[in-house]
């Protein structure tokens, strides 16, 4: 009787693991994918994706990053800041209709996930600036 | 009353189990940061990092902040200073009468000198970055220690190795009517890395002695002049 129910138990720890291991892997943090989208991504009014990556990188660098990775063909950025801490950004531009571009971008600041709005805020405002364009909150 | 401590414990060893996809968020994000670093010996160092935690002398560790702190953390990793505004007038350059596919290549010739692995190159963006190990041995610090060991002060933790990061960025020169102008680039270098100590903690910063960027172009224009030579 012992046996098996140690038989058992073994078993469902097993499964237990299991599940973890995916839901660690397929974990998309606390906020809804829809939530997150709102604040990780602005439309510009331009229909020069190129303008817009080189204003991500520039951003990026003024910010202290380096730059890690760029492929225009994909329109992807990502970037790593070590000051004290490790935070990694990833940004993606793609074209949206003619003329318009979608930024979106999502970073992890050591082994935590950004989901606060404000740095994402932040990192907008000055893309912006770089820019010379308005970003437009929504897809 | 083997069978209630036999189902006690497993209940325990269930919890423990249930309470792991809480943490999963950090895991997850632990697990892309060994990915940056990149070789199984990094993530080794990681590692030991993780279980040598409480000894580190880093001043903030990453694992025990509070929310409202990491917050501002993160908050501040994404503004502007002052700060960062002198290092990017330290970080950049301006070059004239030359095509982007060469000065491209001398910086990618320059890092190779200095040993330095290129890592990813975007010609069409004008992007090269590199990364290399290094010892990081000091010796003032093992000169402090030794007056340590003799007044039988405790040991500090000694710089060990390090992971060196740079990226290289060229930016075409705009003219007055908004074009770029042929011929002309701004180039922009950034130095960032990871420290090891001997007790096993990292330290990650950014690089910001001037004198390293002013040697680092010195090289450049050495670089550039040797591939126009040699071409």
């Amino acid at each position: 009787m012992n046996r098996h129910m140690a038989i058992g138990i073994v078993t469902v720890l097993l499964l237990a693991g299991c599940s973890t291991t995916i839901n660690q892997v397929l974990d998309a943090g606390g906020a809804t994918q829809l939530q997150k989208r709102s604040y990780e991504s602005r439309t510009f009014d331009t229909g020069n994706r190129e303008t817009v990556l080189r204003g991500v990188v520039t951003t990026l660098q003024d910010m202290g990053f380096v730059i890690d990775r760029t492929d225009l063909a994909l329109g992807v950025v990502s970037a790593t800041k070590l000051d004290q801490h490790q935070t990694r950004i990833t940004v993606s531009v793609h074209n949206k209709g003619t003329d318009q571009v979608l930024v979106r971008a999502n970073a992890e600041f050591d082994i935590t996930p950004i989901d606060d709005p404000r740095p994402y805020q932040l990192f907008f405002t000055a893309l912006e600036k770089t820019l010379f364009l308005t970003a437009h909150t929504g897809e | 009353m083997k069978k209630p401590l036999l189902l006690l414990i497993s209940t325990s060893l269930l919890t423990g189990c249930v309470a792991l996809p809480v943490a999963g968020v950090a895991t997850l994000a632990e697990g892309a940061a060994h990915h940056y670093l990149g070789s199984s010996h990094k993530t080794q160092v990681s590692d030991k990092k993780k279980t040598d935690e409480p000894a580190t002398p880093v001043a903030v560790a990453p694992a025990k902040l509070d929310k409202a702190t990491q917050e501002a953390l993160m908050e501040s990793a994404f503004t502007v200073t002052p700060q960062l505004l002198q290092l990017r007038s330290m970080e950049t350059r301006r070059y004239d009468g030359i095509q982007e596919p060469r000065l491209l290549g001398a910086c990618a010739d320059l890092l190779q000198d200095l040993g330095y692995n290129i890592e990813n190159t975007d010609t069409t963006v004008g992007v090269l970055s590199a990364s290399k190990e290094a010892d990081a041995t000091d010796r003032r610090e093992q000169i402090g220690n030794f007056f340590n060991k003799l007044f039988r002060r405790p040991q500090k933790a000694m710089s060990k190795d390090q992971t060196i990061h740079v990226s290289i960025v060229l930016k075409p020169v705009n003219g007055s009517d908004g074009q770029p102008l042929a011929g002309s680039y701004i180039a922009r270098v950034s130095f960032q890395r990871v420290l090891r100590k001997t007790d096993g903690s990292e330290v990650k910063e950014t690089l910001r002695e001037p004198k390293l960027y002013q040697e680092f172009y010195q090289r450049l224009s050495k670089a550039i002049f040797l591939e126009g030579r040699t071409a």
